[in-house]
Formats: C-alpha cells, structure tokens, sequence
C-alpha cells in the first residue's frame, strides 16, 4: 500500500504541477509544489530504509501458479538504493531547475521527470519476473513517446525505434528466462531461480543497457532539455542495472564466461575512452552510461553480483552531479568533487564495496582494462568537471542557494547509500585498487592539466581531439552496430524475396490448385506416418 | 440388372463431356449449357441410390441455379477473344482435365473402400469434384469460379446421397445451391450496380 | 417458448426488419447493437429450461426447439457463450457507428449472427456447416458492396468456406458409424480426417489461408474484421461442441499432437509473413491466422488450464482485431494503405497512429496490453509438454513484434510538428477501445474469472 502511496504521490503531484501552472499561472508556486513533493517522497524512502517487509503484493494478477500470478513490488536491500537514488535524483533535478526557470520556464518537464521517476520505481522495486516485464514494458513506452515527442529529425527516428527495439529484446529476454524455467521445472522468481535460467536475465539487462551486445543507438542524442533529458537518461538503465544485483553468483557457465567478460570489458573500456574525449558531460553521457553499465556487467559475470549495485547507484548519482552542473563556479567545484571523492573508491567511500567487481582475484587481463577503463572514467569525470560552464551572475540570490542545494543533495545522497544502503555497503574494499586507479587518474590530469593539453581554453585542447576523433569515428561505426543492421537489412531483403514469392504462388492464380498439392502431400505423409 | 448397369455408364460419359467442355470452353452460353446437362447427369446418378422424387429435386435445383448465373451474364465478348472457342490455354486446360480423368478413374476403387456406393457413383462424383476443383483452381473470374464451386459441390452431394437419404439435407443443400448461385450472380454483376 | 426462438428467430427477423430500413443507416446500426446488447442481456439472466414471470405470465423458456425432426438446443450453460457472442455483436455494431461500412452491414451483420448461433445449436452438428454456408453466403454483400469490384480474396473465402460444408456433413455421416463402432481404428481415421478437413479450411489453417490477408485487403478492413472474429470464434465453440460430445474424438491419440502442429505452423508462418508485410490492411490478416494458431495451440494442451486459457484469449482477440480494424478503416476506408504511405503518420494523425500500433502490438503480445497474459501463460503451459513448439512459437510470434516496430519506424519518421488533423468522434472510440485493451492487459484476473463460466456448456472437457 505504501509503494503505491508513493508511486501514486508523485504521479498527483505531477499533474497538480500543471493545473496549478494553468489555473494560478504560478511558475514560482508549480516549481515551489513539485519541490516540496519530491522532499517528501525523498524522506518517506529515506525511512523505509529501517522498514522491513514494506511490500505491494497483488495476487491472483493472471491465472496459474503462485509465483507466476502475483506482482511483488518490495523494498529490500537491492531496491532500496536504486529507489533512494532515483527519488534523489529527481530533487536534484528539481532543484537545479532553478536556474532555467527565468528563461526556459517548462512544468511539462518537471510532470514529466515525476511520471518517468515514479515508472522508474515501479521498476526497481520490482521483485518476480511478472513485475519486471510490465514496470520495463512502462518505462520503455513512455521513454518512447518522450523521445518521439521531442522533434526528432528522420535519422534519429530510426534511432529511437532501435533503441527501443532494444529495450522490448531485453524485456522477451525476461520472459524467455521465465519459459526456460519452466522447462526446467523450477518455476522463476526472482529471489529463486535455476542458474541456467540466469544468462537469460543477464542478456536481458545487458540488452537493456547497450551492453550485450554493445549498441550506441545514440551517438548524437535526440534535443532534450537537461533535467528531463538527465532523467530519461538515467532511469532507464536503472532498471537493468537492479537486475544484476539479484543474479546468483555463477550466472554464466565457465565456458561462455570470459565472452561475456569481454564484451562487458570492451564496452567498459570504449565507453571511459569516448567519455574522456566527448566534447561535454552531455554529449558524453551516452559513453559515461555504457562505461558503468560494462563494469556492473563485468561483476555480475564474475560472480560478483553484490558489487553491481553501487556501479548503477553511481552511474546515477555520480553522474547526475556533472549532468546537472550547468552553471559554474569555482566553490561550486566543492560538490563534484566529493562526488568524485565518492567515485574514487577509497576505503569507506561509497564506491569502496564496487571495487571487489572490479578487479577478482588471480590477476588477469581483463583486470587491466577494467582499471584503465575505471581510470579513464575518473579521469574524464575530472576534465568535465573543471571544464566551462555558464555563468552564476545574472542569477537571483535565492537560486544562487537552491542550485548548489540541488547538487549537494545528490551528492549527499550518494555518500548516504554508501554509508548505510545496505549490510556491508561500508567497507574498505579493494583499496589497492582504487590506489592504482587514482594514481593513473592523479597522472593522466597531470599530463593533460600541466602539457597544457586541456584547460579551458578549447583551442589548446585541440591536437587531442586531432589524435582521437578519427579513432573514435571508427570505434563508434564499428559500436554503434550499422554495419549489424546493414547486414540484417540484407538478409530482410533476401528472405523477404522468397516470402513474396511463396506468397504469390498461393495468392496468384491457380493458388487453390498449389494449397491442395500442399494437402495432399501432408496428407500423404500422415498417412505413410500413422497407417501401420 | 445388367442393362441397368450398364446403363449407368451414361451419366458417367455426360459428365465427361460436360467437364470437358466447362473446363475448356471460354464461352460462357457453352459452360451454361454444359452445367445443365451435368444437373442431368447427377440427377441420373442420384436417381441410382435415391427415390427419383428426390433425385429430380438435384436436376431442378441445378437448372435452377445455371439459370441465375446464366441470367447475371452480360453480353460481353470473352477473354477478348471474339468468342472463338480455341483461344489460348485451351490445350493446357485439355491437358489438366485429362488428367484429372486418369486421377479419378485411378483413385475411385480405392475410394469405394470408404462409401459404399456404386462405382458409377463414384466415378461421377470423383469426376465432379475433381474438375471442379480444377475450374476454380485457374480462373479467377466470378462466372467461372462459381460455376467450378457448383460441380464440386454437385460431386459431394453425389457421394453424399450414397450414404445418406435425408430428405431435410437434401433441401438444405438445396438452398446452399440456389444460395452459391444467387451469390455467383452478385459478384458477377456488383460492380455495376447502385447501392442496395 | 423457446430459447432458440429468443436468440435464433428474433434476430433473424429483426434482420429482415432491418433490411427494409437499411436505407437508415446510422438508425439500423445504433437499433441492431442494442438489440444485441439486449440479447447478451437476456442470455445472462434468463433461465435456460426454466420459467420467467414477466407481467404477470408465466413463460417457460425451452431448451429444445423441434423443427422438420431437427431440434435447436440451448442449455443453461450454454449462456456464456450467447453471452459472448452477442456481448461481441453489440461491442462491432457500436464501433461501426464511425466507420464507413455499408447500408448492408447491420441487417446482414446480425443474419450472419444469427445463423452462427443456430450452427452452434442444431443437432446433430451436421447441419452446423449448413448454416454456417448460409452466413457465408449472407456475409458476401456485406463484404462487398455495391459498385465495389470483387477480387481474388471473396472468391477464395466462398470457395474454402463452402468447401468446408461437404467435409463437416461427411463427418457427420462417419461420427454415426463410429459411435456404432467406436474400436474401428479406420472408421476412426475417416472421422477425424473429415472433421480435421473440414476446420482447416473454415479456419483458414495453412494451406488454406491465403484468403485472409487478400480479403482484408480488398474489403473494408472493420467488416473484414467482423468476419474473421466471428466466424472463427464460433467454428472454435463448436470444435469444443464436439470434443464435448465425441468420447472417440475426445480420446484420440493423434489429435492433440496434430493440433499443436497445426498451431505452431499457423503462428510461425503468420509470423514470418506478417514480418515481410508491407500492406497495413494484410498485417491485420495474419495477425488474425497468428491468433487462430495461439487458439489451436491452447486446444492442444488438453487440459483444464489450456481450456481456460483458450476461452479468455477470446477477449483479447475481439478487443485488439476490433479496434485494429477500426483504425485502419477510419485511415484509408478500402484503400490499400503500405508502410510508405503512413509515414509521417504519428505526426499528422497521431491517435490513429498509436491505436493502429497499440492493437497490433497487443495482438503481438506486449506486456501491458490484452493479449500479454494469458499468451505468456500459454507459452509457459505449451513449454512444459512440447519445449522445442514452444520454442519455434515463441521466435513466430516475433514476427508480429517486427511487423509493429516496422510499422513504428515509419509512422514516427517525420520532422514536422504534431498536428490533429482527425474527427473527434472516430477519435473518441479508438480511444475508448485502446484504453479497454491497456485495462484488461493490467487487470486481466477478473477477466478470466468470469469467462471460464464459458466452460460451463461442456462439461466432459473438464
């Protein structure tokens, strides 16, 4: 009852967002409410974290077994964090609208980051197989018609469909899983199931993320606005991402685990490098989510299931701070930095327990590049984090407070997960690691802060672009899979050939002669078949 | 006994010819005439397992519905052909019914197995069904369809009445004759006619 | 009086009735719905073979009507399915009220009606596929109109439907001998063989399929729909009427594995063709024999559940193909409509857009939407007895999701601004449907509790 208290808190306060933006012609007022009610909901979470067994279970939702026919949406300690982190999100969100309200005054964004956080819940919470298909299913269809709403130009159409042709691939994944279970006789919950079952629930994650296989459906992202763009963009792979902290340990098989592990180790280690290069937090923020998504990906297929919690939590958090970091002051640094502290992984930071995914013992090279990788996502976290942004003069002086506000509180939130989101969430963690990292990380901002390769003058930066865009190009036409859909294109052409011609065999003329052929010759092998 | 036997042959070599000529001919006054000879034959094949009260009800019903489809004709020439009678395809339609007559008289004494009927019976019923089916396999026109769908159907109800003498089925299949018909003609004419 | 009187003869000449005042379209239309609202009405709270007091009468109502030596046989638990069927008539009649169909379509709309339930009611079941050849025969006007030129798919559709009737009436003939002899392993084959024959081509099961989608392109897709829903839906109650009646049909080995074959092949084959498909209006007909074959598939399980499952996929399928056909008749009315010539079309049209795309991703088996369930928990019963079928049913019915994203890509593909340029009315019913399909998609529980009711009239299944 309380999960749909919530879910449907926000969903109201959404639409009371616009009818009071209508009817009052408040934008102070509407931005004022959607504020208060993200608060809210972001405390009701806060406490449920010392709540046990706070749970929506509907029964009897469809006919058949127990497991199948109940929806189970729970709070528990893979959910709690994911929820936490989205409903924080959302206040950041909301808060650092402030700065746009005087230009760009838009409440259908704010209704609709509450609608998509509110689906993004759903998601989260979601805990047996029936319960993720349809949460995945909404959140898609309404990223879908967001995406199609915005104006789209013709190429990034065919994106958009893909992506989500993606996404449903991801979500039949899930029901493939609940079917092979069947088969093996062991009926699939979440908390519960065969482990052959599992590679099913990862390929539907990976799917889901870009990760398996990997596809950059977007290179250049459809035009939205940052909030609801910011999001959009995190929501969604949320839902994968909580998927793989409920995997079993031995999700893959030993045979088809090192493909998986590089793939997943791949996508981790392009993604840092376009994140690295990208021209802004934006522009790279496609990379930053496949980066994470790849290292979450590689934990869960090393048996490190737990660990791939707080790569998502990151992923979110960490990069909401820099998605949301448009106006830029040199104290404002402070709060990307404990962000980026939080990243750093470090004993006791938050990040500390996702380093045990990382890097597992004996030493390989797949290690190495999950550590460049990691290295390389800290390093670009840094370059964007320092690099221009707009201006704070011009600013009221109330949101010259609440925009900071916004932002610390997802970094706050961030460093609160880490503390107490679940047993064991504060740890020392594979400190030598994250000393490595760091020190790559401390060495390649030398590099590029003090071989006057980067600074905020663009035009220095530039030879570095020079060396990487062509690179990259080739990367990301290899990555992005057009040569994939070149190529199922062409078969769709080959097969649908034959199809057209069966088809105008049976519908042409003498078409009723062809299906009695047919008959007779099934009939004939009936008969050949069951007449003693 | 013997004469009437051997008399029963005749049905069996009208119904040769009127498929033939159904299957080959492109004019459609020699397809009617054709289908009213056939409802002659079924009607005689009929009258071999059936009281000839009911047997006459087949050839009323069968004139009756080559009358509709014949009455929906218009005067157009056929085929674009002037109404020659050897236009092309005639050799290939010569050719198909040919073998459907090697089919039938093959297959009939395997069929005699499942319905005991005479095998004139059967021949004239296999005979039907199977250039029926032929006819509405390769025309595509409303005429010739219907006309095809017509001698299968008469072929069924051929087979049928050796196995089974209602006299409300055979009233029912009656009407289902008169209704194809009724439905030919319509199809026939539709695109010409105002709104009903 | 009888029931069959009640729901056979009242229709029948109400449809004559209407014949007359056919020239008053909206009038007939708005007139027949009700009537079959009042009917559905009646079959839900009258009772079969019991007495009504109705202004002081007393009015028995019999189950049995004798005509000519035949009798109509209604039970009491035969009102489920009068329930459905006119629950069904009423939901086509209403929508029809902003589609262009023809003066035509309500009076011989609800003679094909009533001729369907009187094949669901005669005995013996040999006279089923008489009357059924007559609402063929009553169904061609409708489908094509006056001035209309008739294509390839009416032909075809009067050829295997008619073709269906001698093959049902041999069945017939055997089913006698066979009770007789029920150990005759040859009489046996003949029967099932008959029967079988018969159901492939009134359902249009492969290879007799290749009327649907040339019909559906040829007519207007709504009355197209109303057919291909109403006329496999009751061939599907009466292959129940006599798996009900036949314990040697019942029993027989062969049968369910033969169903299941079938199925698979009808959904696989949908699916692959439907994917290639380039005409909106031929989508609409193998999604039609895609659901014929999730229907044959659910037969196949020969169990309680699969009976279950087979009973309420029929909600999903009247809702989806309904509201599919309304979409598609209010975009293009007989018009052959291809992928190319909706491009662009979420932008111009968008509510027309989205329901044609809700309803074939419904009919696709989407999460959310009417079909998902009870098709999932298909899948989940099929995989347990025959895991490789399910497996090739499950990649089929794929098909159906490309043909929906395809549709997607092109419908979205467009740089101008949002426009309405639709009526409101049409508008208003797409909707309507559309949020019936999302309601029964997330609360589908409810549904399959009361229509398992529908299993009521055939006891010997359960």
């Amino acid at each position: 009852m309380l999960i749909i208290v919530l879910i449907g808190f926000l969903l109201l306060a959404g639409a009371a967002i616009l009818i009071i933006y209508r009817t009052r012609g408040g934008m102070g007022v509407a931005w004022l409410v959607a504020v208060v009610s993200a608060f809210l909901v972001w405390v009701a979470v806060l406490v449920l974290r010392w709540q046990s067994g706070v749970s929506l279970n509907l029964q009897d939702w469809r006919p058949g077994g127990e497991e199948f026919s109940t929806l189970i949406f729970q709070f528990d300690s893979i959910s709690w964090p994911y929820a936490f982190a989205l409903v924080s999100l959302l206040l950041g969100v909301l808060l650092t609208a402030s700065t746009r309200i005087q230009q760009l005054p838009n409440p259908w964004a704010w209704t609709g980051s509450m609608g998509v956080t509110a689906a993004g819940i759903a998601t989260v919470l979601a805990a047996t197989p029936m319960a993720v298909i349809l949460s995945w299913t909404l959140v898609d269809l309404i990223e879908l018609g967001v995406l199609l709403g915005s104006r789209v130009q013709r190429l990034l159409t065919q994106r958009v469909v893909l992506s989500f042709s993606a996404r449903l691939a991801g979500t039949l994944a899930v029901v493939g899983a609940v079917l092979y279970s069947d088969y093996l006789g062991k009926p699939m919950t979440l908390s519960k199931f065969d482990e052959r079952a599992g590679i099913f629930l990862l390929l539907a994650a990976g799917l889901r993320l870009g990760v398996l296989p990997l596809h950059l459906p977007f290179v250049e992202e459809p035009p939205m606005r940052r909030g609801l763009g910011t999001v959009l963009r995190l929501v969604v792979p949320a839902s994968g991402l909580v998927i793989l902290g409920r995997l079993p340990p031995a999700v893959v098989s030993p045979q088809l685990a090192p493909y998986f592990l590089m793939f997943s180790s791949l996508a981790a280690l392009y993604g840092a490098v376009m994140w690295l290069t990208a021209k802004d937090e934006l522009a790279g923020r496609p990379y930053w989510l496949i980066s994470l998504a790849g290292i979450a990906v590689a934990c869960a297929v090393r048996g490190r299931p737990t660990a791939a919690p707080i790569w998502g939590i990151a992923t979110i958090l960490a990069g909401g701070v820099l998605f949301l970091y448009s106006v830029r002051q040199a104290r404002l640094f402070l709060i990307p930095a404990m962000a980026l502290l939080g990243l750093s992984g470090l004993p006791f930071t938050p990040l500390a327990s996702g380093l045990k995914g990382l890097v597992v013992l004996p030493f390989n090279a797949l290690d190495v590049v999950l550590i460049v990788a990691f290295s390389l996502l800290l390093t670009g976290f840094t370059r964007h984090a320092i690099s221009e942004g707009a201006s704070v003069e011009g600013l009221d002086r109330w949101v010259q407070v609440v925009y900071p506000l916004g932002l610390f509180w997802l970094a706050l939130s961030f460093w609160l997960i880490g503390l107490f989101g679940w047993q064991g969430s504060l740890t020392i963690g594979n400190w030598w690691v994250s000393l490595i990292c760091i020190t790559l990380t401390v060495g390649l901002v030398f590099l590029m802060r003090y071989g006057k390769l980067v600074s905020a003058d663009q035009e220095r930066a530039e030879w570095l672009f020079l060396l990487f865009k062509p690179v990259g190009r080739v990367l990301a036409a290899v990555f992005r899979l057009d040569w994939l859909y070149v190529l199922i294109a062409f078969v769709f052409r080959l097969v649908q050939g034959v199809v057209r011609f069966l088809t105008v065999l049976l519908e042409g003329e003498g078409g009723v002669l062809w299906a009695l052929l047919i008959l007779t010759l099934l009939i004939s092998i009936f008969y050949s078949g069951s007449l003693p | 006994m013997i004469l009437q036997q051997q008399l029963a042959i005749i049905p069996v070599l009208i119904l040769l010819a009127t498929t033939t000529l159904i299957s080959v001919s492109r004019l459609w006054r020699y397809t009617v005439l054709a289908l009213v000879a056939q409802y002659l034959a079924v009607a005689w094949l009929v009258a071999m397992v059936w009281p000839i009260g009911l047997a006459v009800v087949k050839l009323v019903v069968g004139w009756m519905s080559s009358a509709i489809l014949g009455a929906a004709q218009t005067d157009r020439r056929e085929d674009g052909e002037n109404g020659r009678i050897f236009v092309k395809g005639f050799l290939f339609r010569l050719f198909a019914i040919g073998v459907v007559w090697l089919v039938v008289f093959s297959v009939a004494p395997s069929v005699s197995g499942w319905f005991a009927a005479p095998l004139q019976v059967l021949w004239g019923s296999s005979l039907l069904i199977g250039a029926g089916i032929l006819q509405m396999g390769i025309s595509g026109e409303p005429f010739r369809v219907f006309v095809g769908l017509l001698t299968a159907l008469a072929g069924f109800e051929v087979l049928y009445a050796a196995v089974e003498s209602s006299v409300l089925v055979a009233g029912l299949l009656a009407m289902a004759n008169l209704g194809l018909a009724l439905a030919g003609s319509y199809l026939m004419v539709v695109n010409t006619l105002e709104e009903l | 009086m009888s029931a069959a009187l009640l729901w056979i003869g009242i229709p029948l000449v109400a449809a004559v009735v209407f014949w007359f005042l056919r020239n008053q379209k909206l009038l007939c239309i708005l007139a027949i719905g009700a009537l079959n609202l009042l009917l559905a009405l009646l079959a839900w709270k009258l009772p079969i073979g019991g007495v009504i007091n109705f202004l002081g009468l007393s009015i028995e109502l019999k189950e049995t009507w004798i005509i000519l030596g035949r009798s109509f046989v209604f039970e009491a638990g035969d009102r489920s399915f009068l329930m459905l069927i006119f629950v069904m008539g009423a939901f086509w009649y209403i929508g029809a009220v902003v589609v262009k169909v023809g003066r035509t379509f309500a009076p011989l709309g609800l003679a094909v009606i009533a001729f369907l339930v009187a094949a669901l009611s005669v005995q013996p079941f040999l006279y089923a596929a008489l009357f059924i050849e007559a609402a063929v025969l009553f169904s061609i006007p409708m489908l094509i109109p006056p001035g209309q030129v008739p294509g390839k798919g009416i032909l075809r559709y009067v050829i295997f439907q008619t073709l269906a009737m001698p093959f049902i009436m041999f069945a017939g003939w055997v089913a006698t001998i066979v009770e007789a002899n029920p150990t005759d392993q040859r009489l046996l084959l003949q029967a099932v063989l008959f029967m079988a024959l018969g159901f492939a081509f009134w359902l249009a099961i492969f290879p007799f399929y290749s009327w649907v989608p040339l019909l559906t392109s040829e007519v207007n897709p709504y009355v197209a729909g109303f057919v291909l829903n109403f006329f496999p839906t009751i061939v599907f109650l009466l292959s129940l009427d006599f798996l009900n009646t036949f314990a040697w049909l019942r029993d027989f080995s062969l049968l369910y594995v033969a169903l299941r074959l079938i199925g698979a092949i009808m959904v696989i084959i949908g699916g692959i063709w439907v994917a290639f498909e380039r005409e909106l209006a031929r989508m609409y007909g193998y999604a039609v024999l895609m659901e014929n074959g999730f229907s044959l598939l659910a037969l196949s399980l020969h169990s309680r559940v699969g009976l279950e499952i087979f009973t309420t996929l029929f909600v999903g399928r009247l809702l989806s193909l309904a509201v599919w056909g309304l979409a598609l008749a209010n975009l293009s009315g007989q018009e052959r409509v291809t992928l190319e010539d909706v491009e662009g079309l979420l932008h111009s049209k968008p509510v027309t857009a989205g329901v044609i795309l809700a309803s074939c991703l419904s009919v696709a088996g989407l999460p959310l939407l009417a079909v998902f369930p009870m098709r999932l928990f298909l899948l989940e019963q099929l995989v347990k007895v025959a895991p490789v079928t399910a497996f090739w049913v499950f990649i089929g019915g794929g098909g159906l999701f490309v043909a929906g994203l395809r549709l997607l890509n092109s419908m979205a593909r467009s740089e101008q601004d949002y426009q309405f340029a639709e009526k409101v009315i049409p508008v208003v019913f797409m909707v309507l449907g559309t949020l019936a399909i999302i309601i029964v998609g997330i609360f589908p529980g409810w549904l399959t509790r009361n229509l398992v009711g529908l299993l009521d009239a055939f006891e010997r299944l359960q």
